[in-house]
Order: structure tokens, then C-alpha cells, then sequence
């Protein structure tokens, strides 16, 4: 086999593979094989029809395509990791030459990957932000650990108070009628925690254990059961017990009860550590994430559209794969959102042109700077991976077919390490920013996504 | 039957003949009426070939029914022709 590869404009390559005649031989003769089996011949048994006679009657133009139907993409592939050149889309082939007892030559032209122009990437300045850890994130987290192992304990005070645990039998009416889901025995309710309609638990307060209280209050208007909503309703309610929380002293003994810890100050040294660490990652990640992000911004690329396109199909398919553990589909989830198919990959348009064009230059860094993994490396990784997982097996299994995609994504990963170890990193400690509610509702996103992204 | 070419009605093409082939046996269904040298002078001047020998054979039609009519397919003569060693015929030429 013989291949000439020329580049042409915008990202196209020519191929030009000429083919051996013994192996266009070889792949007819497979083919007479396969085309034999399904002709019947008058005069012989199907199978078993000389070449020449099936050649006559089916005609040697049906057996030529056979043969290169499956010939053609076997050599095109092979041309392909031959010449190096990384194909975004299918091929145009043209065939040139096809004729008995000579090579067969054909051409591909196909979009290929574009070649990346990298900019500076080495000692790129950056700026790791560590988090500094402080006593009271330590307090926060033991107060957690409290609030974790704290007991209801019925309490001696005859008066319920906001933050007690009442246990109550209740019984609704509307209209003096009693209603579906209206009534509960020997339900503990946390007063003040807003479990309940809006007003049921602040006219508790101050109610006794024994006593039977009424309670009127009115179902919000966007009240999730609708035949209920804005409606008013009467609760009897019998008070049983009133209990309140029961923390554990904050001591040494609390620390035992954890486990490995002697004493408390051991406790609140590994908590600090475990902090500590964590927020060693995540400045190590966010570094990486904005050494990547300049190291791209800084190479130039012409992406082709059919890339990012293709990126956004990815993408579409891991959202549906995530919607489908929700119990949702594609089309409820646009309906949800409001929006159509065609928005939302126009929204999803310039992430994924970026996921592509850093997938792209990270690629090129590593073939300019020689990076390889070894068999070794996937390996040890695979262990680690598998490790104290209870489905070892599976996993492993899972990973030993994926060992290509996982070599691709350790080379990037060593890209990264590159980047980070060639750049410029200045190091601070920060404090914490203000608190945010909702921090860890979008840190979990992102790190979804970040996952997402190969 | 002077005609040379209707005399030689078609090849046969089979396994069988394909075997036979091998032994430069040339299986043919001629006229009924052709004898032995007429077939010989027949092949002989179509393939350009030199015949050794012939073996002729009247070949009685299949019985044929279609629901209570029966009838009879036209018998037919099977000559199987040898020719020289290192002579052949190609058969396969638009026939």
C-alpha cells in the first residue's frame, strides 16, 4: 500500500492510496467467496459455482463492489494511522483506478483536525489561591459532627418551645370534613423548621404535652396539592411529648466516640488536616483549570464547525444520559427549560468550541513536547481507580476496554502537569470569601461538568 | 444442417461438466439428428480445436404435468466431445 498525502485549504487532505493488485486479489476472492454463497447457479450447488460462471451471471462489476466495499475502509483506516492525519468527519473517495490485474488507486478527501499555532505555554504567571483554614471552619465542622450525633431526649418542660420536637396526633378538616393526607399518629414535628403549612407549628408554641390544641390556618395559594390550595383548614392536635435535641459535650470523650482519637485537640488537628487538604485540591485544581484556559487563549485555532457540532452532540447525549437518572427525557426537560433543541445547542456553542479548542491544544503540546504514557502507567492507574471498589471486577473491566480513551486523557493530564510545573505560579493564602448558600450546590455542577468535558 | 452452428445447440454448465472439463472433456446438447462427424467437423471449425473423440447420447425428455395434462420435454442429444491435449474451448464467452 501506497499513500500520498496532501494538504489542502481549510483543513481538508487529499489522500492518494494505491493498493497492492495481490491484495485487490485477495479481497475479490473474498468476496466470490460471499457472493457465491447467496447466487444459485442452475447446474451447481450454491457454493460451489466456479469464479468464472458466477462472474458471468451476476457480472464482474457486483463482484468488484463487494470487494471494495469491504476493502475500501479497510485501507482507508489504514492510511489513516499510517499518515497520522486525525479525520473529523467521513471521507469522499473517489475511485481511479480499478481494473483487472492492476493496482487499485483511489482518493480521499476528508476534514481533518486543524493544526493548532501554539502560543507561549511555558511560564505562563498564575496565581494559586489557597484557602486559609481557620479555627472557625474547624468549629463549623465539629458543630456538624455534634449536630450529627445529637439525640431527641424527651424533656421536663411543659411548654413547647420553637426548636423542640413535639409528637403529636393531628387530624385535619375542611369544612368540617376530614381530607386525604390530612391526618397523622405519633408524628414528631420539629417546631420552627417550616415542615408544615405556614402557621402550624408557631401556634403550637406553648402548648403542653396531654393537651388537644385546634389549629386553623389556610393552604397557600401555589400549595402543591391543588384541591387543597388556599383553602382553610382546622387541625385537632394532641400533644404527646415534647423532646428536644441533646447535643454531646464537646470533650475528649466525644472525640473517642468518633473513633481514632485520643483526645479533642487530636480531632480538631485532623479535621484542620483533612481541610487543609481539600483546599490544597482545590486551588490545585483551579490553577490547572486557568493555566489550561490561558495556554489556550494564548494558541490560535480554526475550528471547524463540524467539531464544535460534534462536541454539542456529546454534550447532548451526557445530558440525556443525566436526565434519564432523574427520570426525565430529552423533550420534558425542554419543556421545563422552556426552549427547543436548536437553543439549547446554540446556547451550548461557545462552551463546547472552547471544550474542543482546549481538547485541541493540549493535544498539540503534547505531540511538540513528545509526552507518552506507558502500558505501566494506565495500568497502575486502572489499580488505583479499582481499588477498594466493591465492584472491582466490573469496573476493572470496564476500564481495561477503555484503555485508549484513558491513555488520551493521561497524555492531557500531563500536558496540564506541564503547564503547572512550567508556569509561573505565584502562591496565596486568601480567606475565605463571603459565605455563599449556594456554594455548594455550584461547585457540585462544576464538578459534574469538569467531568464532563472529556 | 449444413449450418455448423445448429448443430451445436449450447454448452452445459455444471458441475459435473466442470469436472470433466478438466479432462479436456467438452460437454455439449446438440441436434438430435447430428451424428458423431458432423459434431466433430462442427467443433472442430467453430473452436478451432483438433476432436479426439465423441460420445454421443439421446437424452429422453423429462415428463412434465400441469394438473391432469401430462407432457413430455423434447428429448435431446448430450455429446461429450474430447479434444487434443493442450486444446481448449472457451466457453464462457457471451454464451
Amino acid at each position: 500500500m501506497k499513500t500520498t498525502v496532501e494538504r489542502l485549504e481549510g483543513n481538508q487532505v487529499a489522500l492518494e492510496v494505491e493498493v497492492g493488485q495481490e491484495r485487490v486479489e485477495q479481497a475479490l476472492d473474498q468476496a466470490f467467496r460471499k457472493v457465491a454463497q447467496q447466487v444459485r447457479v442452475p447446474g451447481f450447488r450454491p457454493g460451489k459455482a466456479p469464479r468464472r460462471v458466477i462472474e458471468m451471471r451476476v457480472g464482474k462489476e457486483l463482484l468488484y463492489q463487494e470487494a471494495l466495499d469491504d476493502l475500501i475502509p479497510r485501507v482507508y483506516t489504514e492510511a489513516i494511522s499510517e499518515s497520522g492525519i486525525k479525520p473529523i468527519d467521513m471521507p469522499e473517495l473517489d475511485i481511479l483506478e480499478m481494473e483487472d490485474g492492476k493496482p487499485l488507486r483511489f482518493k480521499a478527501v476528508v476534514e481533518v483536525e486543524p493544526e493548532v499555532t501554539l502560543g507561549e505555554y511555558k511560564g505562563i504567571a498564575a496565581t494559586k489561591q489557597i484557602e486559609r483554614i481557620t479555627n472557625a471552619d474547624v468549629d463549623r465542622v465539629l458543630e456538624e459532627m455534634r449536630e450529627r450525633s445529637a439525640q431527641l431526649v424527651t424533656t421536663d418542660r411543659q411548654e413547647i418551645q420553637t426548636g423542640d420536637f413535639a409528637i403529636i396526633d393531628f387530624t385535619g378538616y375542611i369544612d368540617e370534613q376530614p381530607f386525604p393526607g390530612g391526618a397523622a399518629q405519633g408524628y414528631t414535628l420539629e417546631i420552627g423548621a417550616g415542615q408544615f403549612i405556614p402557621g402550624f407549628e408557631e401556634q403550637l408554641v406553648g402548648s403542653e404535652p396531654g393537651e388537644t390544641k385546634q389549629v386553623t390556618v389556610t393552604f397557600p395559594t401555589d400549595y402543591h396539592a391543588t384541591e387543597l390550595a388556599g383553602k382553610e383548614a382546622r387541625f385537632d392536635v394532641k400533644i404527646h411529648e415534647i423532646k428536644e435535641k441533646s447535643y454531646p459535650a464537646l470533650n475528649d470523650d466525644f472525640a473517642k466516640d468518633l473513633g481514632d482519637f485520643e483526645t479533642l485537640l487530636e480531632l480538631r488537628a485532623d479535621i484542620r488536616q483533612r481541610l487543609e487538604d481539600a483546599a490544597a485540591k482545590d486551588a490545585q485544581n483551579t490553577l490547572e483549570v486557568d493555566l489550561t484556559q490561558k495556554a489556550v487563549d494564548l494558541a490560535q485555532v480554526d475550528i471547524p464547525d463540524k467539531m464544535v457540532e460534534l462536541q454539542i452532540d456529546h454534550k447532548i447525549q451526557h445530558l440525556e444520559r443525566d436526565l434519564q437518572y432523574s427520570g426525565l427525557d430529552k423533550e420534558r426537560y425542554l419543556e421545563i427549560l422552556g426552549t427547543t433543541e436548536e437553543e439549547l445547542r446554540s446556547r451550548m456553542w461557545e462552551e463546547a468550541e472552547n471544550e474542543v479548542k482546549t481538547t485541541l491544544v493540549l493535544e498539540a503540546i503534547v505531540a511538540k513536547e513528545g509526552i507518552t504514557v506507558t502500558d505501566e502507567e494506565i495500568d497502575e492507574r486502572i489499580d488505583s481507580t479499582v481499588q477498594d471498589s466493591p465492584h472491582a471486577d466490573t469496573l476493572r473491566s470496564y476500564w481495561e476496554s477503555q484503555k485508549r480513551s484513558l491513555r488520551n486523557n493521561m497524555l492531557l493530564e500531563k500536558a496540564v502537569a506541564l503547564l503547572v510545573d512550567n508556569g509561573e505560579i505565584t502562591e496565596v493564602v486568601v480567606d475565605r470569601p463571603e459565605e455563599d448558600p449556594n456554594e455548594d450546590l455550584e461547585t457540585a455542577e462544576e464538578a459534574t461538568e469538569s467531568e464532563d468535558t472529556r | 444442417m449444413s449450418d455448423l452452428r445448429s448443430i451445436i445447440r449450447r454448452p452445459i454448465v455444471s458441475e459435473r461438466t466442470m469436472v470433466l472439463m478438466e479432462e479436456n472433456k467438452y460437454t455439449f446438447v446438440v441436434d438430435l439428428k447430428a451424428t458423431k462427424s458432423q459434431i466433430r467437423e462442427a467443433v472442430e471449425q467453430i473452436f478451432d480445436v483438433k476432436v479426439e473423440k465423441i460420445n454421443t447420447m439421446r437424452m429422453t425428455g423429462k415428463m412434465r404435468r400441469m394438473g391432469r395434462y401430462e407432457g413430455k420435454r423434447p428429448d435431446w442429444k448430450k455429446a461429450i466431445v474430447t479434444v487434443r491435449e493442450g486444446d481448449r474451448i472457451e466457453l464462457f464467452e457471451g454464451l
